[in-house]
């Protein structure tokens, strides 16, 4: 047996699993690099950071040079091992699942736990998301950090990030994953503080960081007790032992499962704990791109699909994930229609957008699931990015004419599009996608899910038929919303006449090459993203264009393995799904909702072009719905008045009653005794010593009348 | 009673004498120069403390062959114990690292200050591997009246004598409380042995009011010793006026030594009626987590914090007293050995940033260390997150330790609790760690800019040394795991 | 079994009540007719100095504790010293260590300056 430190190296771990025949190539270069980038970078940003370098203007310039290209560079080594073992696994033909352990992490009488990685189709799925999508806005970044005076520190930071992503993915274990789930929560706190003289946002950054605490509550409970139930808390011996211990909607397993599921709720800011993502936009929006939209909030959703056979067994459990996926889903898009700042609409759109992940895991349409987490990982990513190219804009033109004006507020916006036409032009693709439109990618995946939800309540055995009607209608709704805020966004941003400030539009200009090379690049797989799912029998009709456009349902091979048991749990229990939907006709129903979306789109560009979109009248949002969705439900002051203010008062309380009251009456300890603090105080001579005795005293005695009786 | 096994009590108190002989040395060494304002008296001194130290570390090596053959006596010669020691010597080890510029700077009495150091650690090291009551109480006093002395040694300060005599009557208080107990399980059973009162009340229906009355007041004098809610409010104060790496050793040493006592009396001996102290230890752990947390979240000043951190901790490891399978007692002994490395790492952190002094002790004073002293900062960061028990930091897997030991013997709630407590401790941690790295310096109004750090050797010891340790323990605990599960009293 | 407790919380009872109750009992019973001269600490003696609490020099506490340290060694010793043949040298062997600990604590003392009034 060879060392396996040693091995790491090598080819694969000391242990492989199942079939031989298949193994990664250097699947531990895939973590390791971009920890290298982090190592590399951090290093030199603590050298940058001291007092004395910074006169030195030429050396930190070179250095800067050397982080742009580590800094994306690890990323792209990580990306390029990725894709090579992608490759091989498709030549493999019949993906397996590879299995490595490198060491014992955690060893007790009963419970055990391996540092491994677990390389499967789903795992690689993520690796590919996580590394190429984090690849090319690593690229924009160096465009978009350019001018910013903690270069290198935010390259490290982004590097880490990416770092503990692979590891919540490539873990192959719940406690791995936790560990990469917690990572990426620190580095997202980082992030968002990351322009940190500023209070407000470095606080956002720890609301993001304590909401997530909330979820990670319910990940290490739910860890906890599946080790209790199971006896294991690896992936392989999970889904081995499940079926076997839990039965079909039992209590226990409900119970693990509703955990995970608060852990998804954190991680992917669904309903209730949804108000750490649009705060979280006070980061740099590449980050927002990365981390709040194509990664680490899908997290959740990766979360579920990995335990598909628990959230299988769990029909109450599945019901709950696709209530509060669809619920979320409309509400975030209701409130996206009347936000003004441009990355706020984002960050409400992609709330929405993991809502409808959630409902399709919630159907147990896990691969419908998995494939809208890929291609909103492409459009969102591109809108973002966009939106950042926007702000790169807006805010040089508007530094150039001294105007204090909000770069990020569309309605200082408008008619863009003369100059910036590629972004535009961009930007309209990712929109078309996001709204569902044949034959963009987001047509595929969305349709797919509300396809499902529909066809889940019409099965056989449906547990509560009528309950996933409503959600097939909400999901509707919120498809037709979606097309609505989007090109309200997009009007506003790029059409119209131009809102700028005198004379900064004439400053505004394309995004330079190496920004606009990534949203290149997103744009295309906005646009061809979806053509890897796609069922036959959508491909034989108008939506494949008879068979003549190059679809494939690959996707859905793909990460069949994976699903295999759950797959086979709701047969026995639910019945077949994907055939029938509440208003019938396969096909037919596909091309009216993408028509549908595509009406939407097309009435409100000609609405929103027709009004005058002056500053005034959007500002003045007279209506009170407006002001309600405005204002978000008001759900953050909810928020502050019943949890925030109770908990500050209750700290205060205890403070004041057990600390501070007696350390600032009490002075000193002599001479106290004669001018006295009172009744109570005179009754124990010298202040503060002797309440603390008495304190001490009342102490033991509750503690002996509590063991008495 | 032969000389031979006179020979062997001596040996089974091998570590204890040698820091004994030592420390008797420095006190005699500092009386016998007459230039007493030796400049750099406190390095020799340290050194040679250090030097015992280490000496009774070799000793300690030394006693395993003998572990299981000596258990006749009061003094208990088992890997527990030794264990214990381990623990105990590491903590005061980097206490006498950090000591030594402050002491230097601060012109501290240096003879005494080590000596007592040294006489703190032998009456712990002799409470946690007595086996008699009486005995444990006689090492308890050892260790608590050096550590009364050294809260004062530093005579100019006020605060200091102020801490140091509240540290004192209190703790007087506490010790009465404490042995009337003992006075009540003698009177009850017939004996302060240990082993005597395990056979004396193996029967448990018989066991009357005094036994459990004693038993309670025994529990209440340890649970002032290590501050467990309602018994302490001693700590922040006290924390607060000693001097700085004497904070440190009393949070670390004081509550390892404690915990160690406390688990073997509790967790063995007087497991048999554990009916009697369960609830109450239940209710203890519950109010100390939740209310120590609560409390830490409004504090500034970092000493009263980690004072507030310390309660927190104390509450977590009272789970492992009562839950009380080999799982949570591999737990304590994993947290502890984390906790000290990770808490006096801290304190080495802080006694750098005040510069050897006891200013620059608010929370906001920590803003911009990240960009001054990258490396001191991110030092602390990991300290910090350990305590928080964040993945791959020691504090994680000491958490995960202790909560698998509460849910395998069914104390769900608590596992809540500490769950939940863990996240609320989170936020002061962090608020700490985020001063440090995200908040540049405040402007100084005042003309002396703070400053430069400059870092003792000694000092960069401890920081690199805890640094790696407690990375180490959370990547690849399983090695420590393995040598503590050969240490555990439950076999 | 909280049945056998019972006497103790009678106790407490009956102690608490007493406690309280002669207070009361002597502050409502006692006749009360004061006067200048009753009122003064000491009725027929001088009339007070200054404050009762004075600091003493802690000089005293030293001799003091000295003195203790060496009365408890007689305690030891007296006892020892009576069955010296029987005990053997082991014990001598550790009665000589405990004298020798103490007299470094002499040595210490002594060089501090602890024995010196001035």
């Amino acid at each position: 047996m060879i060392n396996p430190h040693l091995n790491l190296f090598i080819e694969s771990g000391l242990f492989v699993d199942g079939n031989m025949n298949w193994k990664p190539i250097m699947p531990a270069i895939i973590i390791l690099a971009p920890l290298i980038g982090f190592i590399i970078n951090g290093a030199i940003s603590l050298y940058l950071n001291r007092p004395n370098v910074n006169s030195k203007g030429e050396s930190s310039n070179g250095l800067k040079r050397i982080v742009s290209v580590v800094g994306p560079g690890s990323i792209l080594a990580s990306f390029i091992v990725v894709g090579l073992n992608g490759f091989r696994m498709l030549l493999a033909g019949h993906p397996t699942t590879f299995n490595a352990n490198y060491w014992t992490w955690l060893q007790t009488s009963d419970f055990q736990v391996n540092v491994g990685i677990q390389i499967d189709t789903l795992s690689i799925v993520m690796m590919a998301v996580i590394t190429g999508v984090g690849f090319l806005i690593h690229l924009f970044s160096i465009g978009y950090m350019e001018s910013e005076k903690g270069y290198a520190r935010y390259f490290a930071y982004l590097n880490l990030f990416v770092f503990f992503m692979l590891i919540l993915v490539m873990g192959s274990s719940y406690p791995i994953m936790f560990v990469g789930w917690e990572g990426v929560g620190l580095c997202s706190y980082l992030l968002i503080g990351y322009w940190f003289e500023d209070e407000e946002k470095a606080s956002a950054g720890k609301k993001a960081f304590i909401v997530n605490r909330i979820g990670d509550l319910g990940f290490l409970l739910g860890i906890f007790l599946l080790h209790s139930a199971l006896g294991s808390v690896d992936y392989v011996g999970v889904a081995e032992n499940a079926s076997g211990v839990f039965v079909y909607g039992g209590g226990l397993v409900t119970l693990i499962t509703l955990f995970f599921l608060l852990a998804g709720v954190g991680k992917s800011a669904q309903i209730p704990l949804f108000v750490w993502l649009p705060d979280a936009m006070a980061g740099p929006t590449p980050v927002s791109a990365l981390i709040h939209a194509a990664t680490m909030v899908t997290a959740g959703v990766y979360l579920i699909v990995r335990s598909s056979v628990l959230f299988a067994m769990a029909p109450v459990t599945s019901a709950l994930v696709a209530g509060i996926g669809v619920s979320t889903a409309l509400f975030a898009a209701t409130i996206a229609c009347k936000q003004y700042d441009i990355k706020k609409v984002l960050a409400y759109s992609t709330i929405s957008q993991l809502g409808y992940m959630f409902l399709g895991v919630g159907v147990g349409a896990y691969t419908a699931g998995v494939f809208h987490l890929v291609t909103h990982a492409f459009f969102k990513a591109l809108l973002f990015l966009g939106a950042g190219a926007v702000i790169h804009s807006m805010h040089h033109a508007l530094h150039k004419v001294h105007s204090e004006d909000d770069p990020q507020d569309m309605r200082n916006m408008g008619g863009l599009r003369q100059y910036m036409p590629i972004t535009c032009f961009l930007m309209w693709i990712a929109t078309l996608a996001i709204s569902g439109v044949w034959p963009l990618s987001g047509f595929f995946s969305k349709d797919e899910i509300i396809w499902m939800t529909g066809s889940f309540a019409m099965a056989e055995s449906s547990p509560f038929p009528s309950l996933y009607k409503i959600y097939w209608v909400m999901a509707v709704a919120t498809a037709l919303m979606t097309a609505y805020y989007m090109t309200r966004f997009m009007v506003m941003t790029f059409h119209g006449k131009n809102r700028t400030v005198d004379g900064a539009g004439s400053a505004i200009h394309e995004t330079p090459k190496i920004m606009l090379i990534p949203l290149i690049i997103l744009g295309f797989l906005s646009f061809f993203g979806g053509w890897v799912n796609v069922t036959p029998h959508l491909m034989e009709s108008v939506i494949g264009g008879f068979g003549a456009l190059p679809m494939t349902d690959w996707l859905h091979h793909w990460i069949e393995p994976v699903i295999a048991e759950s797959h086979h749990i709701q047969l026995e229990n639910i019945g077949e799904t994907g055939h029938v939907s509440p208003v019938g006709g396969g096909e037919v129903f596909w091309a009216v909702l993408s028509t549908c979306a595509a009406a939407v789109l097309v009435i409100g560009t000609t609405y929103f072009k027709s009004k005058s979109l002056s500053y005034g009248v959007l500002g003045e949002d007279s209506g009170t719905i407006s002001r309600f969705l405005y204002n978000k439900w008001y759900i953050d002051e909810f928020y502050d008045k019943w949890i925030v203010k109770p908990l500050g008062q209750m700290s205060k309380f205890c403070w004041l009653k057990f600390d501070q009251g007696f350390i600032d009456r009490a002075v000193n300890l002599s001479g106290r005794s004669a001018k006295g603090i009172g009744w109570f105080g005179s009754l124990f001579h010298t202040g503060q010593v002797n309440t603390y005795a008495f304190f001490l005293t009342l102490g033991l005695l509750a503690v002996l009348i509590t063991v008495m009786f | 009673m032969s000389f031979l096994n006179q020979w062997n009590y001596f040996l089974a108190l091998g570590p204890q004498a040698i820091l004994t002989t030592f420390a008797i040395g420095i006190l005699l060494f500092g009386v016998s120069r007459n230039n007493t304002s030796d400049e750099h008296q406190g390095w020799l001194l340290g050194r040679i403390s250090l030097a015992g130290v280490i000496a009774a570390g070799i000793v300690n090596a030394g006693l395993y062959p003998f572990a299981d053959r000596l258990s006749d006596g009061i003094v208990a010669v088992d890997r527990y114990a030794l264990f214990s020691n381990w623990v105990l010597l590491l903590g005061s080890a980097m206490a006498i690292l950090i000591s030594i510029s402050y002491v230097e700077k601060q012109r501290i009495q240096v003879p005494e200050y080590f000596a007592l150091l040294l006489f703190a650690t032998v009456g712990l090291m002799l409470m946690t591997a007595s086996l008699d009551l009486m005995l444990v109480f006689i090492g308890l006093e050892i260790a608590s009246i050096s550590v009364y002395a050294l809260a004062t040694i530093d005579q100019r300060s006020p605060k200091g004598s102020e801490a140091g005599l509240k540290y004192f009557l209190l703790g007087a208080f506490s010790t009465g409380i404490f042995l009337y107990g003992v006075a009540l399980i003698y009177g009850s059973t017939g004996s302060a042995n240990l082993t005597e009162i395990l056979n004396a009340t193996v029967d448990a229906d018989d066991t009357g009011v005094m036994l459990i009355t004693g038993v309670i007041m025994l529990a209440v004098g340890f649970c002032f010793k290590v501050g467990v809610v309602p018994f302490h409010m001693w700590t922040p104060d006290v924390y607060q006026g000693s001097p700085m790496p004497i904070t440190g050793y009393m949070s670390v040493a004081i509550k390892a030594g404690a915990f160690f006592t406390f688990y073997r009396i509790f967790g063995i001996y007087l497991d048999n009626i554990q009916f009697s102290w369960g609830t109450v230890f239940w209710w203890l752990a519950l109010v100390t987590m939740i209310g120590a947390n609560l409390v830490a979240l409004v504090q500034n000043n970092i000493k009263r914090l980690l004072a507030y951190s310390g309660i927190a901790h104390s509450g977590y490891l009272l789970i492992t007293v009562l839950a009380n399978n080999t799982t949570s007692e591999s737990g304590l002994l994993y947290y502890l050995a984390v906790y000290t490395v990770a808490n006096m790492g801290l304190f080495a952190g802080f006694v750098l940033v005040a510069n050897h002094a006891e200013h620059r002790v608010e929370v906001s004073d920590y803003a911009g260390l990240g960009s001054k002293q990258p490396f001191i900062a991110m030092a602390l960061t990991v300290f910090l997150l350990s305590l928080g028990g964040f993945p791959a930091t020691g504090g994680f897997i000491g958490k995960i330790l202790i909560l698998r030991g509460a849910l395998e013997d069914n104390y769900l709630l608590l596992a809540i609790a500490l769950v939940i407590s863990t996240l609320i401790s989170y936020w002061y941690y962090l608020r700490l760690a985020w001063f440090m790295w995200m908040k540049e310096q405040a402007a100084t109004p005042n003309t002396e800019k703070a400053p430069e750090i400059e870092i003792p050797l000694a000092l960069k010891l401890v920081l690199a040394v805890s640094l790696v340790l407690i990375v180490y323990a959370g990547i690849f605990p399983s090695q420590l795991i393995g040598f503590i599960e050969t240490s555990l009293l439950k076999g | 079994m909280s049945g056998s407790y019972i006497p103790l919380l009678v106790l407490f009872g009956v102690s608490i009540v007493n406690a309280i109750g002669m207070g009361i009992a002597s502050h409502i019973l006692n006749p009360r007719r004061p006067t200048p001269v009753k009122e003064m600490p000491y009725e027929s003696g001088m009339i007070p100095l200054g404050d009762t609490r004075q600091r003493f020099s802690v000089k005293f506490y030293v001799v003091a504790i000295s003195f203790i340290v060496f009365d408890l060694e007689t305690v030891f010793l007296i006892p020892w010293a009576v069955n010296l043949q029987s005990l053997g040298w082991g014990v001598f062997g550790a009665v000589s260590l405990f004298v020798l600990l103490l007299a470094l604590g002499l040595v210490y003392e002594w060089r501090k300056g602890g024995l010196e009034w001035e």
